[in-house]
């Protein structure tokens, strides 16, 4: 495995009670790659993902940033190196409007907004070029002094994009980006966020149930059953694989007991 | 030496018995009704109250005291049952805050009630016949009843061990105890349930507090001295675990025992009191489990509460309107004492104080999220500070800062230890440290001046007259009140609540979370600690009051009566709470009753809270 | 909308009668007019995307969770609006997407939990469960939690049952399940459909449900936009594409 990946993940394992829901997991996201992570409901890719952003230990293997070994550390250290992250069921602060909400991700990433006399400011004169680039980037001008808590859901995403964002990340993990949103609006999310991490020069590691959003953004696609990474290539090579089909509508003839 | 150190540690076992027995009832009760039991020291005082008069009634002897205390358990069991029917079932998905408080209005009630039926004395209550001798351990006495004692606690452990996992009812509480709504869609009536935990938790209280009578009086401080230990005992020992909860009983109580049984020793020629330090070693205790197993010494992480998740009101930004009106209020406030009589002035003096306790409070539970039930630790400790720095000859000013910091120290460090819990946990910690506190003020004579407090804390002669003081009261609560709400817009009042709104979001954005909620401990705690150390001196005393439960609860009910997602609310909240108990404590000696039927009544009618049900009046109306 | 009409043909009274069934959490409304019955013996597939509203319509039937507004009919008596533990005792059983076992309850216990007494002169038996899912027989006494996510799905079928319900209500039973196991859930679903049991199932799994289902209603933003048999669905693989696209 190449040292200057983004993301390097190496047999990883993770057991609940006595089910085992991922094993021996590897794989590596390179520089300003995007990677989908698929399978059927069940298959590990949530616990994969959680492995990878911090939110659960595994009991066996390592996962590297750059090089350096991260396994087991937590969200706010990942985010130290460079790594942000969207929810599967958006995560906003749901009473602030957007142009607050973006703005806190903004304030976070910088040292003024913590020492004196910055501390003693009001948000609104720490509205800085940087929130307002990030909402219209991500197309919410119009609704910028809208509380998040009134916002669609297609918007909430947008707002969680553009906080992910905040932080210039190298490497961008999205759980479900697109999860719960009608077809139009899943393309056009994607489109944007692949669009803007280009731009940005960063990674983007996902999982996603919409194949049409994995097979037109993803660059390789990795995919999972049972706990297990089973095949990994270009959108082109999985779609063409019978396993993927296999894996997907269960009539399968190779299973084996549990 | 080691005889004595064996005795102390039976003795220890048998205290731990019966704290036990009340956490064992707490436990199941929290376990299938997600709901912690505030009178669950007030069941176990009635039960010793209860039994007193069965055991007259009964004409004492093996019959008065042994049936007397199941007279007792099955009479408080009746009325835990009744609680659950008529309060409890109709709060179970209120906030877990606002059911802690409903149940709190419950310990009023039943504290005036014990008032009216049995008057304020301790009362002595019966010696359990055929056990009143003691046994020789080593050559040294062990009371026999201690010996009697030290057995029930595992006897009802494994009692109810047996009933929940060999009997039909049993199974259904621990599956509904996992998880209460797959219960219930297969087929197991939760209100039937609930209201059988509820019985059983109140039966074991109330035969406990029958128990303890051997032991000690029965009197009116008693429920809220038990419900204190029975949280620290049930947070230690990790919140729902029943056999954690055994095991933190005894470690605690052995560990108090010990300290008593060390008595006054001197090592390395320093000489310590020991038995001083009880509460002391139960406060090192706690903060040793609490950081070295934040769930508690068998507890797990607690699960993920199923249905959606709360949403919270956005902060409006002060206007220049409201900056305003606030000034025209000022103005008004500080024009008054020419119209207002002296009694008057001392009680918007206290409102001034009041504000700004509920204003701290409400940094910490509005914009925080976090439900802090133990405020008047860090009020109290402003105020002892303020008074103990002026009797030591301290300018005033000077006296105020003392205040501040004290509290401000204290707030640092009950939330580095309480923030390791969260939620229902973090409220029952913080009401158990403040309970410590209040405890050491009352015994530590030689500096608080024990339970006569101290007095003769007097302002300058500048400021001795009731007008003038009330004016630097009210400067000072509107300087810090227009701090507070200048600050809710800068970047660390921001970053509260975005930890509240979503803390995992919040950390993935960068934010230190646990820097961030010790950072608002610590800043509700300083303006707490001042508006305490201001009332101290317009009061001119200071008792351990001050540090009590009720006063911390007081503090709650203000921020919930005025709403937390406003600024003015807690101020408003203030108002007219302290109007309002002013107003009954004057018309009826019963008062604690009606304020307790009052908090009870407004948590059934608000039970989203008053501000969350108001609104959700209103967004109804507007659809419409 | 012709899905409330008896597709059966045999003329048997409807087991379960839903009508314009809506639903909403807080402001946000999950379903939208929904309309189905499901006669004894009969099996209904719900597919759809994941956030289509399936798993909501079996909450609502359940009284889960939800607020909702239309009616459903269990043996012709309105249960919408009723606690869930009178749902479940009118004869519902549910057996929810993650199974909810009781994970520190035993095998055996979990099944206790679910008894109910006999409907129309029928108790499930162990011995019966036994016999459905043989392999559940073995480890009677393992504590719940440690079972593979096969043996707790058979597990949370059987506990249902116990509670003798005339209508099951199935989320995503294949989810995460090897072939295998997959078919003897089906096999399962046979038995109980030739016993007389209605059923109700949530599935993404086309493959799966083949092999039971009788009518198949697809779901999108919480409403109906097929409803017919799988023939009718097989005829138009544009559907497929449309709603379910794997």
């Amino acid at each position: 495995m190449s040292m200057n990946g983004a993301l390097e993940v190496d047999a990883l394992e993770k057991s609940f009670g006595g089910f085992r829901a991922v094993s021996g997991v590897s794989f590596a996201v390179a520089q300003g790659e995007i990677v989908a992570l698929i399978g059927p409901n069940g298959a590990g890719k949530t616990t994969t993902f959680n492995l990878v952003n911090g939110q659960l230990r595994p009991d066996r293997g390592r996962v590297r940033l750059e090089g350096a070994d991260v396994t087991g550390l937590g969200a706010r250290e990942l985010w130290r190196r460079g790594v942000a992250r969207t929810f599967q069921i958006t995560a906003t602060f749901t009473s602030m409007t957007v142009r607050e909400t973006v703005a806190v991700g903004v304030m976070a990433a910088q040292a003024g907004p913590w020492r004196l006399p910055g501390a003693l400011r009001r948000m609104g004169a720490l509205d800085v070029p940087e929130t307002r680039s990030l909402i219209t980037d991500v197309g919410l001008d119009a609704l910028a002094e809208r509380v998040c808590g009134t916002l669609a859901y297609g918007d909430l995403k947008r707002v969680e994009l553009a906080m992910a964002l905040a932080s210039r990340p190298r490497l961008l993990l999205m759980d479900e980006p697109t999860a719960g949103m009608a077809a139009a609006e899943r393309e056009a999310l994607m489109a944007l966020a692949v669009r803007i991490a280009r731009a940005r020069r960063a990674a983007i590691f996902f999982t996603e149930h919409d194949m049409g959003v994995v097979f037109r953004h993803a660059e390789r696609v990795l995919v999972m059953s049972r706990g297990e990474l089973v095949a990994a290539g270009t959108p082109a090579e999985i779609r063409k694989s019978p396993l993927v089909r296999e894996v997907y509508l269960g009539h399968a003839a190779s299973g084996e007991p549990e | 030496m080691l005889a004595s150190l064996l005795i102390q540690t039976l003795n220890g076992l048998a205290s731990a018995s019966l704290l036990f027995l009340v956490a064992l009832g707490l436990s199941l009760i929290f376990g299938v009704t997600r709901i912690v039991n505030f009178a669950h020291g007030s069941f176990y005082m009635l039960g010793a109250y209860i039994a007193i008069s069965a055991n007259a009634w009964l004409g004492g002897g093996a019959l008065g005291f042994w049936g007397g205390a199941v007279v007792a358990a099955l009479a408080v069991a009746a009325i835990g049952l009744a609680m659950e029917l008529t309060i409890l079932r109709r709060i179970y998905r209120a906030p877990e805050l606002l059911q802690l408080v409903a149940t709190f209005g419950v310990v009023l009630i039943v504290k005036d009630a014990v008032l009216a039926a049995w008057g304020p004395e301790d009362i002595l209550g019966p010696r359990a016949p055929g056990l009143t001798g003691s046994l020789t351990i080593l050559g040294k006495q062990l009371p026999t009843y201690d010996a009697f004692l030290l057995v029930i606690g595992p006897a009802m452990l494994g009692g109810v061990w047996w009933l929940l996992n060999r009997t039909a009812w049993g199974l259904r509480v621990r599956a509904a105890t996992e998880d209460r709504e797959m219960a219930a869609a297969l087929g197991i009536d939760q209100a039937l349930l609930f209201s059988s935990v509820l019985a059983l938790g109140a039966f074991l209280a109330g035969l406990a507090g029958a128990l303890a009578l051997p032991r000690e009086p029965a009197s009116l401080g008693m429920d809220l001295s038990i419900i204190a230990d029975v949280f620290v005992v049930t947070v230690v020992g990790g919140l729902g675990s029943i056999p954690g909860a055994y095991l933190a009983a005894v470690l605690i109580s052995v560990v108090k025992a010990w300290c008593i049984g060390l008595g006054t020793t001197t090592i390395a020629g320093v000489t310590i009191s020991f038995s001083k330090l009880t509460l002391v070693a139960e406060f090192v205790v706690m903060a040793a489990v609490l950081l070295a197993r934040p769930h508690g010494l068998l507890g797990s992480e607690p699960a993920v509460q199923r249905g959606a998740a709360t949403t919270f009101a956005p902060l409006p930004i002060p206007s220049r309107s409201f900056w305003a009106k606030g000034a025209s209020a000022l103005a008004l406030l500080l024009l008054l004492p020419l119209i207002v009589d002296r009694y008057n002035l001392v009680l918007l003096t206290d409102i001034a104080a009041f504000a700004l306790v509920a204003a701290s409070l409400a940094i910490l539970m509005g914009w925080g999220g976090m439900a802090s039930f133990g405020h008047a630790a860090y009020f109290g400790a402003g105020a002892y500070g303020a008074a103990l720095a002026s009797l030591a000859g301290l300018p005033f000013a000077a006296a105020l800062l003392v205040g501040l910091a004290v509290a401000a120290l204290l707030a640092a460090l009950i939330g580095r230890l309480a923030l390791e819990a969260s939620g229902i946990s973090l409220a029952m910690l913080t009401l158990a440290f403040a309970q410590i506190l209040w405890a050491v003020a009352f015994q530590w004579d030689e500096v608080t001046g024990g339970s006569n407090g101290l007095v003769g804390i007097w302002p300058p002669t500048l400021l001795a007259e009731k007008w003038a003081y009330y004016l630097l009261a009210i400067s000072f609560a509107a300087a810090v009140m227009a701090a507070i709400w200048h600050l809710a817009h800068t970047p660390i009042g921001y970053a509260l609540r975005a930890t509240r709104d979503h803390a995992r979001r919040a950390e993935a954005s960068g934010l230190d979370i646990k820097g961030i909620r010790l950072a608002a401990f610590v800043l509700s705690g300083s303006v707490a600690g001042l508006a305490g150390a201001l009332l101290v001196f317009s009061k001119g005393s200071l008792s351990p009051d001050a540090l009590a439960i009720p006063r911390s609860v007081d503090a709650l009910v203000m921020v919930l009566l005025g709403g937390v997602e406003t600024l003015a609310g807690p101020v408003v909240g203030a108002f007219v709470f302290t109007l309002l108990s002013d107003w009954l404590t004057r018309a009826t000696p019963y008062w604690q009753a009606v304020l307790g039927m009052t908090i009870v009544v407004l948590t059934l009618v608000f039970p989203r809270g008053i501000t969350g049900t108001i609104g959700g009046w209103l967004a109804e109306r507007r659809r419409q | 909308m012709n899905s409330s009409i008896d597709l059966t043909g045999i003329g048997k009274p409807a087991l379960l009668e839903v009508s314009d069934l809506e639903a909403r959490y807080g402001h946000a409304r999950v379903l939208t007019s929904i309309t189905f019955s499901v006669a004894p013996g009969e099996a209904v597939v719900l597919l759809g995307r994941n956030g289509a509203g399936k798993s909501t319509a079996l909450k609502a039937i359940m009284g889960l969770e939800v607020e909702l507004q239309g009616r459903i009919l269990l043996d012709g008596r309105q249960v919408g609006g009723l606690a869930t533990h009178h749902i479940a005792r009118a004869g519902a059983g549910y057996v929810p997407e993650d199974r909810r076992i009781f994970a520190g309850l035993s095998v055996a216990e979990n099944l206790a939990v679910g008894r109910q007494p006999a409907r129309d002169g029928h108790a499930w038996s162990e011995a019966e469960i036994w016999t459905l899912f043989p392999p559940l027989q073995a480890i009677a006494d393992r504590r719940a939690g440690h079972l593979s996510g096969g043996e707790q799905q058979m597990l949370a079928i059987a506990r249902t049952l116990m509670g003798n319900p005339r209508l099951l209500l199935l989320d995503e039973p294949s989810e995460g399940l090897a072939p295998v196991i997959l078919a003897r859930i089906a096999e399962a679903v046979a038995t109980l459909k030739a016993r007389g049991i209605g059923l109700v199932v949530s599935e993404q799994n086309l493959g799966f449900v083949r092999t039971f289902a009788d009518r198949v209603l697809i779901l999108e933003t919480g409403t109906v936009r097929f409803a017919g048999t799988l023939a009718e669905l097989d005829a138009d693989p544009s559907l497929v594409t449309r709603f379910l696209s794997v």
